[in-house]
């Protein structure tokens, strides 16, 4: 196994993922670089689907942290200053990219783990039996986690279309 | 959704968006659409909501800095559907093509006629296109100046991809239990790379940057490779203190010598 093909190959999707999952840049960036190193050192048995092993692997080291739900409240507040400022050429343009990140980071907070991980692996492309692979449970359950999980960020982001369009 | 006994759930509405289905199935939900105006409106609204997020969260994604991972070089781009990744496993793209040519397909087969689904089928090709290449994110520049990552299995590599005209190369032991890496000095073309083992300085050949890495003093060996292959392996298991730093001069060839011992 090429570990670092693969790392080419997927560093970055996977970071955007664990950014999703975690809230935190910092956070998912260390996520990615421990499920590549658990890769190195425990690769998989069936290596067919590395992709979809190591998203399952970023989800589980999300959900261990423990004490990530804090800090990643901690740093919404404190990012939106941040955001807020922006630091693109275009004040404006950096103010709605943050609004959306900001609203985007709530609307998916607003998730319970389950459902975040089922929308999120499918806006990545996965299918629902690896999803269920990946939370434990049936590709029936997919589904619904997903139309439920779509519910609720309707709800959660009801002025975004008014935003962009 | 309360409808009669064949009527199909949300989880059967995502999976026919999803092209979840088996064919039998498949065609088993189409024909009910087909006839339940409920239905198709949820399955509109639930295409409408999904790609509203998808579009929410193509807007809000971060990339990884452009001083970490792979995203710093010119590699072939990961969900570039006119250039798919030549991995065996390759990232999937948005479902969005998918879902709007196979339900077209189905319905056309099928011949419905609920006016609700044409319109669906039409949005559904209409916005394929808009979902999957939207705007790509903006790498966050505010924080590329440093990287943290961790050692894999005690070693670590530092790569000096390219041969910079001056420099150094300051290699910093800490009590930290991660590495990290910083640019001291930048002439603002130098780049970070970090790989699950190693950590790549790329550079122009123009470079005088300087670069400072942190690492753990638990680390079992660390190697410096210079791109003309002069490479020095230092060997850290026998535990020199925290705050030992090594300097290498970089340029044509990598001079290393103990820097400050505490």
């Amino acid at each position: 196994m090429n570990v670092e093909r693969l790392f080419r190959a997927h560093y970055a999707e996977l970071f955007r993922y664990s950014n999703f999952m975690s809230g935190d840049p910092d956070v998912a960036h260390d996520i990615v670089q421990d499920a590549f190193m658990r890769l190195q050192e425990r690769p998989p048995k069936h290596q067919e689907n590395v992709r979809s092993w190591l998203f399952t692997v970023a989800t589980n080291l999300v959900r261990d942290r423990t004490k990530l739900e804090s800090r990643r409240r901690a740093l919404l507040e404190e990012r939106r200053g941040l955001d807020a400022s922006g630091t693109d050429s275009d004040p404006l343009a950096s103010l709605e990219r943050a609004e959306i990140r900001d609203l985007v980071r709530k609307a998916l907070g607003s998730l319970r783990p389950k459902e975040r991980t089922a929308l999120l692996m499918r806006s990545h492309g996965f299918a629902h039996r690896e999803i269920a692979d990946a939370l434990g449970t049936t590709t029936a359950s997919v589904g619904t986690l997903i139309a439920r999980s779509l519910d609720k960020l309707s709800l959660a982001m009801p002025s975004l279309r008014e935003h962009r369009e | 959704m309360n409808q009669p006994s064949h009527a199909a759930s949300d989880a059967d509405l995502v999976r026919l968006l999803d092209e979840e289905f088996e064919p039998e199935r498949r065609t088993e939900v189409l024909l009910h659409i087909q006839e339940c105006e409920a239905c198709s409106t949820r399955l509109i609204a639930l295409r409408e909501i999904g790609e509203r997020v998808q579009r929410a969260l193509d807007l809000a994604a971060i990339d990884p800095k452009p001083s970490v991972g792979p995203g710093a070089r010119p590699l072939p781009p990961v969900l570039d559907l006119d250039h798919p990744s030549s991995d065996a496993n390759p990232a999937q793209p948005s479902r969005a093509w998918g879902r709007a040519a196979a339900i077209l397909a189905a319905v056309a087969a099928l011949g419905l006629a609920l006016s609700p689904v044409r319109a669906f089928v039409a949005d559904l090709m209409s916005v394929g296109d808009r979902a999957i290449r939207g705007a790509p994110a903006e790498p966050d520049l505010t924080r590329n100046s440093r990287v943290s990552f961790a050692a894999a299995g005690g070693e670590l590599t530092i790569r000096v991809r390219s041969i910079q005209r001056a420099g150094s190369l300051f290699v910093r032991l800490t009590e930290a239990e991660r590495a990290s890496a910083r640019i001291v000095s930048s002439q603002g073309s130098e780049e970070l790379v970090v790989l699950p083992s190693a950590l790549e300085i790329v550079s122009g050949e123009a470079s005088t940057a300087s670069y400072l890495v942190e690492v753990p003093r638990s680390l079992n060996r660390l190697v410096v490779e210079l791109q003309s292959g002069i490479d020095t392996t230092l060997w850290l298991g026998a535990g020199p203190p925290p705050g030992t730093e090594y300097q290498f001069s970089l340029g044509p060839v990598l001079e290393g010598a103990i820097a400050d011992e505490r």
